[in-house]
């Protein structure tokens, strides 16, 4: 390929030798002119981002105006949504969308670091390559197939054996784990999304392990550090700010996921007393009922509200995290990897 | 690279011209096809998930008999299939329920159209009960397991309504949709209008706030969560029942005997309700609990499509010749029967759907002979 400059110089010589004297005048304008118009379609393409993002923010508040007018604040922590008797409140919901983005991120964290942990420094050369790829396909697995995976695997395990045996071990001291086991609820969509996200989180933390320079490692050796020690405490160290940063872009995945969680979590609006009960989640409610809710106006704004609330909660994670990297890494790299 | 800027250099402006006419038309084309479609000719059928079956082997059929009419079908709930027939974006809105009074209000120009018999049954999974045995429900057993005031299978309420029967002290888990459904509104409906508690906590509706249990989407998914969850009980349309050939409880009508639900006992109740002379001529009422007759099902319900009464008169004649199909040769159990509907009785309907079709068409009886 050639490069813009030679392209340009290239223009005027084989203009000279046609000897056109108009031609001479003219290339050096039309290349100006192409060049402003590419200027104008990339202003065109960023500032369109702008719109965009204005446009859905602006159409959302106005289509949730009845609701956030009618119940203000209160809607936040209000538990009951009956439409019937057109009364609305978000706190199952939120409740519900944090207990499995909750779940998710405290199950696929540890199993994405070590994993990650693995493949860079442990994995011989070829395992290494084959689970990588397998893992990046795993990130490209649409999520309804990771619900169906749900029903029919997680759903019957979780009801048959793992709930049950928290309800016989756990459960006879704690309450909280001593539930009804029917497989769907909470941690049947928690680990799922869980699952969904560890390719994520791994693959982010593999690449910036794999990014620590060579001499910190080799200086912690000569400093006596065993290899366990050195992965732990300086790798793993090192790299912090990644891991936060992947955390955090699997925490936007968590958190909206649709249609795995709406499969799994049950669709109930009630607070979770225990690990085995059944939830709903913000993203889930709009996918079951959004299409229904048109039909009365108040109804649509309550649910509307709720995908803004998601949408707040969503940015104040991404921008909460920006400024936890941007303190971690001291200022190194800002910008590049928390933008989630 | 160098000679193909040379080359597009000095006709930039008219290729822009060029492109953006294109564009113009694509975006034009683009713009009218929804005027295009809703043209004479195309009627587009949105709705209830539970017809949408019975639909697409109408349309179809009528497709095949009638070249000149195109008909899209497409399931998209029962709510949206009423909002946006009465918007005008699409011809007719299928519903499982018929229009309230709270719709009839905000929609005037809906004229409701019953086209097939559905219902709505009970269905359970209770370890250690052979699967045959069917057990008695009435609207108040039924109403407090699903407010969670009734949790084992053997309370002493459910052991009233089936002495015969040896309970288990199993849970009850109650399970429910999470979408919003026809089906749902038929069995709240019965609920609703046999038990105060009912009445006063939750009443009916397509997606009411539902006090205890889990919800899933579609009944596929509440078939599926009811078959593997031990202990659980649910609710289903005909059609479900028939094709995963499920056992259903009985339920108590009218006249106070236990009644399970099958293309008979729900033709039982249409027809007693269509005897009724109070019956109202828009089919806008509820035909569940409120009919007499032993062999009534207390849970059935019409069918319903939605047609506004501002379509345009081109249109109108393709909906009523459509309408005048399904109501007659589409009531054939090939169609209706086979795809979990009971197929509805022409002959005492006519004198309502003579009114319904006056009302959309001024002047047009249902009358098969003198179409137009």
């Amino acid at each position: 390929m050639e490069t813009p400059e030679s392209v340009r110089q290239d223009i005027p010589k084989a203009s000279e030798k046609a000897e056109g004297r108009l031609e001479i005048r003219e290339e050096p304008d039309l290349a100006g002119r192409s060049e402003r118009l590419f200027g104008w379609i990339l202003k065109g393409g960023g500032l369109s981002i702008l719109v965009l993002f204005g446009v859905v923010i602006l159409v959302c508040l106005v289509a949730a105006w009845p609701s956030i007018h009618r119940f203000g604040i209160s809607f936040l922590w209000s538990s009951t949504w009956n439409p019937n008797r057109k009364i609305f409140g978000a706190f199952p919901y939120l409740v519900g969308t944090l207990w499995v983005t909750g779940i998710a991120l405290i199950t696929s964290i540890p199993v994405a670091i070590f994993s990650a942990l693995f493949l860079s420094d442990y994995a011989p050369s070829w395992l290494s390559g084959i689970v990588s790829t397998l893992m990046e396909m795993l990130a490209g697995i649409p999520s309804i197939v990771f619900g169906a995976f749900g029903i029919t695997f997680m759903v019957p395990l979780l009801r048959d054996h793992l709930e049950p045996f928290l309800a016989r071990t756990l459960g006879t001291r704690w309450d909280f784990f001593n539930g009804d086991p029917l497989g769907y609820g909470i941690l049947a969509a928690g680990f799922v999304v869980g699952f969904m996200i560890v390719p994520l989180v791994a693959t982010v933390t593999r690449d910036s392990l794999l990014m620590v320079p060579q001499e910190m490692v080799e200086a912690s050796y000569a400093l006596g550090a065993t290899k366990a020690e050195t992965v732990f405490f300086v790798k793993l160290r090192e790299v912090m700010p990644g891991i936060v940063g992947s955390v955090i872009l699997g925490f936007g995945r968590a958190v909206g996921e649709t249609m795995a969680v709406l499969l799994l979590v049950g669709n109930q609006p009630s607070i979770p007393q225990t690990i085995q009960d059944v939830g709903y989640t913000i993203s889930s409610l709009l996918a079951n009922t959004f299409t229904y809710a048109v039909i009365d106006p108040l109804y649509a704004a309550a649910e509307v509200e709720l995908g803004l609330i998601l949408l707040v909660i969503t940015l104040a994670v991404n921008t909460l995290g920006r400024e936890l990297l941007l303190r971690l890494m001291g200022g190194r790299l800002a910008g590049s990897v928390g933008g989630g | 690279m160098g000679s193909m800027t040379r080359l597009e250099g000095p006709i930039s402006g008219r290729r822009i011209l060029v492109t953006v006419f294109v564009l113009g038309i694509l975006l034009v084309s683009g713009i009218l096809r929804p005027v295009v479609s809703l043209a004479a000719g195309n009627i587009t059928i949105s709705g209830s998930s539970m017809l949408f079956p019975l639909e697409q082997v109408w349309a179809l059929a009528y497709m095949k008999k009638h070249p000149g009419t195109h008909i899209s079908v497409a399931s998209t709930g029962s709510g949206f299939g009423i909002a946006n027939a009465a918007n005008g974006n699409i011809t007719v809105g299928a519903s499982d329920a018929f229009l309230t009074k709270e719709f009839r209000q905000r929609y005037p120009n809906l004229v409701s159209v019953p086209i097939a018999f559905d219902d709505a049954q009970v269905i359970y999974n209770i370890p250690g009960l052979d699967k045959k045995v069917v057990l008695n429900f009435d609207g108040k057993v039924l109403a407090r397991i699903y407010l969670g005031k009734i949790r084992y299978w053997n309370d002493r309420q459910i052991r009233a309504l089936n002495p015969d029967v040896h309970l288990p002290h199993t849970r009850i888990r109650v399970v429910h949709r999470a979408d919003a459904s026809g089906t749902t509104f038929v069995f709240t409906d019965y609920m609703n209008q046999t038990s105060k508690e009912w009445y006063n906590q939750v009443g009916r509706d397509m997606s009411p706030a539902w006090p205890v249990g889990s919800g899933y989407n579609g009944s596929d998914a509440v078939v599926a969560a009811v078959m593997s969850s031990p202990g659980s009980i649910g609710y289903v349309g005909l059609g479900w029942v028939m094709e995963y050939h499920l056992t259903t409880g009985a339920l108590k009508n009218l006249d106070g005997k236990f009644v399970r639900g099958s293309v008979d006992t729900i033709r039982e109740a249409g027809h007693a309700a269509l005897k009724d002379p109070s019956f109202p001529d828009d089919f806008n009422r509820s035909i569940v609990w409120n009919i007499h007759g032993k062999n009534v099902y207390p849970d059935a319900n019409f069918e319903f499509w939605m047609v506004n009464t501002n379509l345009d008169a081109g249109t109108m004649k393709e909906v009523r010749k459509l309408l005048m199909w399904a109501l007659t040769k589409g009531q054939a159990s090939k169609y209706t029967v086979k795809s979990g509907f009971a197929p509805l009785p022409f002959r005492p309907l006519k004198p309502r759907l003579d009114k319904i079709i006056n009302r959309l068409l001024p002047g047009n009886g249902f009358n098969e002979r003198s179409p137009g």
